[in-house]
């Protein structure tokens, strides 16, 4: 019975998702943009679908579980995130329509007048995109063994659901993400709602008996340093503030601002879009739940094996729809993106500049399968490899940030400030959590934290002692 | 002076310097331990900050 669930809604999305293919006009914007054309219902589901990865929904359990209270950096930085959105995304929005930007980089190649930049910026993207990637995979694949009573085995359960996920991204691109997106939204949701208001009475008798319990028997998962001691209040500040202003330089997440019909839509989902934050804090509260119900090796199925524990089995397959869901609404703009950066960014502006728009569409389009399998293969054969580029994987991506803060907002800041920058940043980054350097300078803030605050420095010491940017480029981006 | 400013507020309330005053378990409201419920409520407030920003930059 639970298979047949997940297999009905794995069904459906992928007829959605190669049904939302728009016939006959297919150009590189249409592709990876949606045609600029997405109005205030597919957008929302668009940028709100990617925080609640197959990560937050094995994860937010799984960290509740572990460590208790720390997991609260997640709405918190969610929070942060989405009055950045507010900020940031009008703007990216309205350059991108009127220089016809589709990915990041084409930004970074426009506003600071660099080619260099715009390859840097790709090559950081497809590096930290890659792992994360893998992640979602082998968390689909995770879920699809639970929710499936280990009928389905992970590896099984990660081919199934990521040629499902690749079809649709092949076919119909950002289009087919989006309207997927809006099916997983509303399996998650029915499957969070369930979880609060069916399993949590039907096991506590209540939330509050539930936390009455847990404070007692384990009064340090509610409150920081959390339940190992090991996160206090620099690294909850740090970890969020990094997460929060680093989270729409993810570059799927940063384009997805471009496919929007106006700005006027992505502003009205930044107001809405925190309450989608509640669904974290349900697989958290399932999670705090698992302290006191179970003994689980891997934290990561305290979600699932809470539900297992009170609910018949087609709600458990109900329940890992939706996680499968939350994954692969993830993974999908994790395909469609690393494809636009090496199609757009490496292909066209530095191989083959004269390419026609098709062309390089249909480039993009084919090396989508290549990305998902090679992902796959990652996932199924050697799990490990690429976990300690996910470690640095939000310090690595943040660096990017004063790049278009600065660029959007101050008229001075140059190329070589930011390519000094961005190289300050990265490497003190992944200096620290490689070489497990846990302090700078006595301050035990998180190493991205530290590279971000190193990076503005040198971006704007080395950009006032450089020539400003030419005053054409400034009158494009209307700072002049 | 632009209404972002009251940006500030959620980030004030929630991480900075608030999570000093919200990491707590008691008080206890409506069944939440302190912490918990500080978050639940500020996910709602910061969605209220970004629409009354909204609403004030439409005028």
């Amino acid at each position: 019975m639970a298979l047949f669930v997940i297999f009905l809604y794995l069904a459906v999305v992928l007829v959605v998702g190669v049904a939302a293919r728009v016939k006959g006009r297919f150009s590189l914007a249409e592709y990876l943009v949606a045609g600029r054309a997405l109005g205030f219902f597919l957008i929302y589901f668009l940028l709100v679908g990617d925080i609640y990865s197959g990560f937050a929904f094995l994860g937010a359990g799984g960290w509740a579980y572990k460590y208790g209270a720390p997991v609260f950096f997640i709405p918190a930085y969610a929070a942060i995130a989405y009055m950045m959105l507010y900020i940031l995304g009008p703007k990216i929005w309205y350059f991108g329509k009127k220089h016809g930007f589709v990915t990041e980089p084409d930004f970074f190649v426009a506003r600071y007048d660099s080619k260099f930049l715009g390859l840097l910026t790709a090559i950081i993207g497809v590096i930290f995109i890659i792992p994360y990637l893998q992640l979602q995979i082998m968390a689909g694949g995770l879920i699809f063994n639970a929710a499936s009573y280990g009928a389905i085995s992970q590896k099984l359960g990660m081919v199934i659901a990521f040629v499902v996920a690749g079809i649709y991204v092949y076919t119909s691109g950002l289009r087919g993400i989006a309207w997927t997106n809006v099916i997983q939204a509303v399996v998650m949701i029915v499957a969070a709602l369930a979880g609060v208001f069916y399993i949590i009475p039907k096991l506590f008798g209540g939330l509050g008996p539930m936390f009455q319990e847990l404070a007692q028997k384990s009064p340090q998962h509610l409150t920081l340093p959390g339940a190992k001691g090991t996160m206090g209040y620099s690294w909850f500040f740090s970890v969020t503030v990094l997460s929060g202003l680093g989270f729409w330089m993810w570059p799927h997440l940063f384009q997805n601002n471009y496919a929007a019909s106006s700005d006027k839509e992505i502003k009205r989902s930044a107001f809405i879009a925190p309450l989608y934050t509640y669904l974290i804090m349900v697989t958290a509260t399932l999670g705090f739940g698992a302290v006191l119900k179970l003994k689980l090796s891997n934290p990561d199925l305290s979600v699932m094996e809470m539900i297992k524990l009170a609910a018949p089995a087609w709600f458990v397959g109900l329940v890992g729809a939706g996680g499968l869901a939350a994954a692969m609404s993830t993974a999908d703009t994790l395909t469609l993106n690393p494809a636009g950066l090496i199609g757009k960014n490496i292909y066209r502006d530095l191989i083959n500049p004269r390419a026609e728009d098709s062309k390089v569409a249909k480039i993009t389009q084919t090396l989508t399968l290549p990305l998902l399998v090679i992902s796959l293969l990652f996932a199924l054969f050697a799990p490990k490899l690429l976990v300690k580029l996910l470690l640095v994987g939000y310090s690595g991506i943040t660096q990017m940030f004063p790049g278009v803060l600065l660029g959007l907002f101050w008229r001075r800041v140059t190329k070589a400030g930011i390519i000094a920058g961005l190289l300050v940043g990265e490497v003190t980054a992944i200096w620290m959590l490689l070489a497990k350097v846990k302090t700078l300078f006595g301050i035990s803030f998180h190493a991205g934290f530290w590279g971000l605050i190193l990076n503005f420095a040198v971006v704007i010491v080395v950009s006032l002692l450089t020539k400003p940017p030419r005053e054409e480029v400034l009158k494009d981006f209307e700072l002049a | 002076m632009s209404a972002k400013w009251l940006f500030l507020i959620p980030f004030a309330a929630y991480v900075f310097p608030g999570v000093f005053l919200a990491n707590r378990v008691e008080p206890f409201v409506m069944g939440m331990p302190f912490f918990y419920f500080w978050s639940c409520l500020w996910i709602l407030l910061t969605s209220v900050t970004i629409w009354l920003v909204y609403r004030l930059e439409q005028r």
